[in-house]
């Protein structure tokens, strides 16, 4: 690569200059190890991230202001999100390493490649550099633990950084289910259902009773696309907390074969059979559950934001309450689950980095309140500005129109859409005065009342050995593919669900190797368990 | 013309030995430019295809970038049996040729009768339009197509179910039945494709000596007729080369569309290779395994395309090879 | 006196039946037309249509409660006219840097008398099965430094086998053997041949390849994402998924967005059903304006002046 030896000539000259004995491995630049700038000399790194396309990386105020502040300029490369983990794999195949690869994300830098791609050497470990020059993320990991074990691979070393977030949401696994609000006060429902027959006594009514007040009988209670975003929730009520590997009291089983499964699956066939469950559920995309939600026709649905589904504005959506943890003949504890708030794969260094301690020290401003500022608004003069600097007041862009802030965001900071390395979720200092919305306020207390109250993280973010892995690989497919196809069938009825289809289910899922797969997980578990007792 | 050709022969058996000499030489010396003008073909496919073949040997390696190809360790057949030993491997196998073969009994006539109904119409606007829009469905995005064959399927609001329902029947779940997706899958490609590859047989047609229509007609033949005894068998030779080349990526049916389509009700049907292999990819970056897989698929394509090529040379006079 | 009756009882014969076929003909494809122009009103409808009606199913034809907005988020991109730029300038050169390849290998391959035939075709054939995959294909367009420019969009697709295959079979049905020999008698060499006889001749196959390869280079958006980095070079497949991917984001709100985030995001998706049809017809809507142009070399009897002469 041109830029690599262009690099290697500037340090090999100054080293010269400064009259040092030029060793095998050009050394790389002293690093300041606080304040700012980080590095005395300009220098430029190589970074690979993922791109949104609402700017050009080189031409945001964020990272601009940045490297001038640390001296650290940049080489960005940043493919489109889409189709990321194509370019970041053939990367690293061909051996043309970026210096830093930033906001991969667990899903294209997954776990197993960490751990292949960390052995190989191709990544640095991050221990020692984390332990030397990143003081706001070490401050952190010594508070959270777990978090500390969820980055550490099977040999100890540390490869990526995580996301770590503390804001009201960082809580959900995923969207949570919404329940109208306005269809319970049309039939004098006040609470929300806390067990599975509470829940069908209000869905049958939604069915019944016209809520929406229309004079037909349109009203579908209850919808998702494909179960993945209600299922969660519901599996919660029989006493599960993942639709697959999970943990209870340290001990690691496969929810899809269990009897509680089982009683999910004759409930949620109940609510299907007798119309309360979208028949279309299965084979519906998207965008016919929004307009079915825009038509009012909907009881109970997931979604991010219940006004994302109803079209409501925020204001009015506070009606809808969240749907709460229901406990039935199979869990008679409130359960559900819940993230635990990282998410790996954000931030890695790379073998060939000329200045590791450099890009370490880069990345840990971004784990403090001051740094997330910076990413999460950009600097003074763009998004926002100061009204009065020294008492900390700000305000918006005054020619920027409300609703185009968040687009206008985009366009000035990366950290938009991808999985930043940063801490995030923390109170920012206000600006304007808008303080807290009624919204921002609800949706708190529902969080808490509902989802941490009673949440349980199903399974912790652990590594697997290669060894493990492959085990995990040759059968993880075909389980997702058997179990996905059976809860289709025997909720929409197409295979009937007595004892003979359980017994020859459940025996699939044992003839494809479950034993071994539950075995690779418990020893994961122990192995993330114990870390956590050092 | 027809003098000249009768002349060459009677000119070669009198001046024998000096002028096949001649004419061998000069053979040589013109070939050699042929040579050049397919030289240009020649380079690319070493360069870009033949020099990078070695990476085949990944299907038989455990891959690691630090290692690079060369240096990454054997491990034999492993990735195949793996591949074999798959819970799904016979259904994946099964719908992969059976929407391939299904889509090759429905598309393949289809862009011929088109272009030899076409080929009858007299050239104006209406030919024109009939043309442009036929194969304008060949540019829409696979993600469009299949929304919108989401949206006229759904039961409670799609046109199909609403037609349906006007007739008075009742209306189905087609995308949920196993057994209809393979047809939706077909047809759905049948509509965007037709027009595209009846491109192909147009220009072919459009070589036809209109001599040879002429005298037919002059003959009393009828438009019938003529397309049966001349433009049908001026196609011939395109048709069995298409014909065999498909055969040659029965294996080879995409993971995009299907994906798409896929949903836990329609799997027994929608289960293909390309869309394990694409989950499996999301899973963990194996090369090696996907392109153990791949070199699955192109062995058994080539096996068919030998095959079909085969039977292809005994029957007619046109083949691949 | 007699042929004169054969003649008139045949042409009556012949119109009856004729024009029987010929309505079926009609018929045909009228119900052709129908069928496949349905769903392309549908898309240019649902591109100006709100998206609530469009998911409904209550817009089922022609657009209801028109909008603009998919259209004007789009086209204030500027980086589409960029993105159409570069891919008017890829696909000319890639074009021809294609017709360039194929014609003359197709025609070669067309000769009787070409000994290399048989083995050329086999080594062709042979690459449509064995492959060594991105890896070292990405490694080779590295290697010879193309990255980041257009000919790495353009070499590595230089010619497909199926298209040489076909631009061979052309030849083989449309140059009559006669001809070439006919023209070596004449003491002309095989590039004289090839210019003054055969190109003529070839007016429709190299119409067709100019679609298949234009067409081919008009999408193009893999080999794009491998290779260009440089946002100014990309072309418009790249841009319009760009625009795409932000559909993408906001159907799955991932758990460290902000509500900001995720309200905008909304919105986004909210366009997302016209933007996916708007992007579609702002992609496709000038090559689709391409064929009748092109069409004109597919008309009957356009070898008829070329033979004679």
């Amino acid at each position: 690569m041109k830029k690599s030896l262009k690099r290697a000539s500037l340090l090999f000259s100054t080293a010269l200059m400064l009259g040092a004995q030029v060793p095998t491995l050009v050394s790389a630049q002293e690093v300041n190890p606080e304040g700012f700038p980080i590095v005395d000399e300009p220098i430029t790194l190589s970074l690979l991230a993922p791109g949104t396309g609402m700017a050009e990386w080189k031409d945001m105020p964020t990272l601009q202001y940045y490297s001038e502040l640390t001296n650290i300029n940049f080489e960005y490369t940043t493919p489109p999100l889409s189709d990321f983990s194509t370019r970041f794999n053939l990367t690293f195949a061909s051996g043309d390493l970026p210096d830093i690869i930033y906001a991969p994300g667990s899903d294209v830098m997954t776990p197993a490649l960490e751990v292949d791609y960390g052995s190989q050497g191709l990544l640095l470990p991050l221990n020692d550099l984390i332990a030397e020059y990143a003081p706001n993320l070490s401050a952190i990991l010594e508070e959270r633990p777990d978090i500390l074990q969820s980055i550490t691979t099977t040999d100890g070393n540390i490869y990526t950084l995580p996301h770590i977030n503390v804001g009201d949401t960082a809580s959900w696994i995923r969207g949570p289910i919404w329940i109208n609000g306005e269809w319970m006060e049309a039939l004098g429902i006040e609470e929300v259902p806390t067990t599975t027959d509470e829940l069908y006594e209000m869905l049958v009514r939604f069915r019944d009773e016209d809520p929406n007040g229309n004079g037909q009988q349109d009203e579908i209670p209850l919808t998702d696309v494909k179960m993945d975003s209600t299922r969660p929730w519901l599996l919660s009520a029989f006493g599960i907390k993942e639709w697959g590997i999970e943990e209870h009291d340290g001990v690691v089983r496969y929810a899809p074969m269990t009897e509680n499964y089982r009683g999910y699956l004759e409930y949620m066939n109940k609510l299907y059979s007798e119309g309360l469950l979208d028949k279309e559920v299965f084979s519906q995309a998207d965008e016919q559950k929004k307009a079915k939600g825009q038509n009012d026709q909907l009881g109970m649905f997931p979604d991010w934001f219940s006004f994302f589904t109803t079209g409501q504005t925020e204001e009015e959506s506070i009606i809808n309450p969240m749907f709460g943890p229901l406990t039935s003949e199979y869990s008679e504890e409130p359960l559900f689950p819940m993230n635990p708030g990282i998410s790996r794969g954000a931030f890695a260094i790379t073998k060939d980095n000329p200045n590791p301690a450099a890009a370490m020290r880069w990345v840990d401003y971004f784990y403090s309140a001051e740094g997330h500022e910076l990413l999460n608004r950009g600097p003074a003069g763009f998004l926002w500005d100061w009204v009065d600097e020294e008492g900390g007041e700000r305000e918006y862009a005054q020619d920027l129109e409300a609703t185009d802030r968040e687009e206008y965001r985009g366009q000035i900071t990366p950290g938009y859409g991808i999985t930043t390395p940063e801490l995030s979720g923390v109170d920012l200092p206000q600006i304007g005065d808008v303080a807290e919305s009624d919204f921002q306020i609800f949706l708190r207390e529902e969080t808490e009342a509902k989802i941490n109250a009673h949440g349980e993280v199903a399974y912790p973010l652990v590594y697997l050995t290669p060894e493990e892995q492959a085990i995990v690989s040759s059968i993880a497919v075909d389980l997702q593919t058997h179990i996905r196809n059976s809860e289709a069938q025997f909720i929409t009825g197409q295979i009937e669900l007595n004892d003979e289809n359980w017994n020859k289910y459940v025996e699939t899922i044992e003839k494809m190797g479950v034993e071994e797969f539950v075995q690779v997980y418990q020893a994961a578990y122990d192995r993330w368990a114990a870390a956590g007792a050092e | 013309m027809e003098k000249l050709s009768t002349n060459m022969g009677s000119e070669t058996s009198t001046l024998t030995q000096r002028s096949s000499a001649k004419d061998r030489l000069k053979k040589i010396a013109s070939s050699w430019q042929l040579y050049v003008l397919i030289l240009p073909a020649f380079i690319y496919f070493i360069v870009f295809h033949y020099g990078p073949m070695y990476g085949v040997q990944i299907a038989f390696k455990n891959y690691m970038p630090s290692l690079g190809i060369w240096g990454s360790p054997w491990v034999g057949f492993a990735h195949f049996k793996r591949f074999f030993d798959s819970y799904y491997f016979w259904e994946l196998i099964r719908n992969t040729v059976g929407i391939s073969l299904y889509s090759l009994i429905v598309g393949f006539p289809l862009p011929i009768i088109l272009a030899l109904a076409l080929n009858e119409v007299k050239d104006g606007p209406f030919k024109k339009t009939v043309q442009t829009i036929t194969y304008a469905p060949h540019f829409i995005s696979v993600v469009v197509i299949v929304g919108m064959v989401i949206a006229f399927l759904s039961p409670s609001s799609g046109i199909l179910n609403n037609a349906l329902q006007f007739l008075g029947f009742e209306s189905k779940a087609y995308m949920e039945d196993p057994a209809w997706f393979k047809t939706i899958y077909v047809l759905s490609g049948v509509w965007q494709s037709t027009g595209w590859s009846s491109v192909i047989y147009m220009a072919a047609l459009s070589g036809i000596d209109p001599q040879l229509h002429e005298a037919a007609t002059i003959d009393g033949a009828s438009r019938l007729q003529r397309l049966w005894n001349i433009n049908l068998p001026y196609l011939m030779p395109t048709m069995i080369i298409l014909l065999i080349m498909n055969f040659g990526s029965v294996m080879s049916v995409g993971h995009e569309k299907v994906l798409l389509m896929q949903n836990p009700l329609n799997m027994p049907s929608s289960n293909i290779i390309a869309t394990f292999t694409y989950q499996q990819g999301l899973l963990d970056a194996q090369f090696s395994y996907a392109a153990a897989i791949g070199l699955f698929n192109s062995a058994i394509n080539a096996v068919l395309l030998l095959f079909v090529n085969k039977i292809s040379k005994k029957v007619s006079e046109t083949s691949l090879f | 006196m007699s042929s004169v009756a054969v003649i008139k009882k045949s042409t009556i014969k012949e119109s009856k039946t004729d024009r029987i076929f010929l309505a079926i003909i009609y018929a045909m494809l009228i119900f052709a037309l129908v069928i496949v122009a349905y769903p392309l009103i549908y898309i240019a409808s649902a591109s100006v249509s709100d998206p609530s009606v469009v998911n409904s199913g209550e817009m089922w034809l022609w657009p209801k409660e028109v909008t603009f907005e998919g259209y004007t988020t789009i086209l204030r991109n500027k980086d589409i006219w960029r993105g159409y730029i570069n891919t008017v300038v890829y696909t000319v050169v890639g074009t021809s840097v294609n017709l360039f390849v194929t014609i003359p290998a197709g025609y070669v391959l067309s000769r009787k008398d070409f000994p290399l035939k048989g083995i050329f075709t086999r080594m062709m054939v042979i690459t449509m099965f064995i492959s060594g995959g991105m890896i070292p294909s990405y490694i080779l367009v590295n290697n010879l430094g193309l990255t980041n420019s257009m000919w790495a969009l353009i070499l590595p697709g230089a010619a497909s086998v199926y298209n040489i295959v076909v631009t061979r079979t052309f030849f083989q049905s449309s140059i009559p053997d006669e001809l070439t020999e006919a023209a070596i008698m004449d003491g002309a060499s095989n590039f004289k041949i090839f210019s003054a006889v055969v190109l003529p001749l070839s007016k429709p196959i190299v119409a067709v390849m100019a679609l298949f390869y234009g067409v081919g280079h008009w999408n193009q958006y893999f080999e794009a994402l491998l290779y260009i980095d440089d946002r100014s070079k990309y072309p418009l497949q790249m841009v319009l998924r760009e625009i795409l991917v932000l559909q993408d984001l906001s159907s799955n709100p991932s758990t460290m967005m902000s509500e900001a985030t995720a309200e905008y995001l909304n919105q986004q998706q909210n366009l997302s059903a016209i933007i996916k049809y708007g992007v579609m017809i702002v992609a496709t809507l000038p090559i689709i304006m391409v064929y009748p142009f092109l069409q004109k070399y597919f008309v009957k009897g356009v070898m008829l002046g070329s033979l004679k002469g």
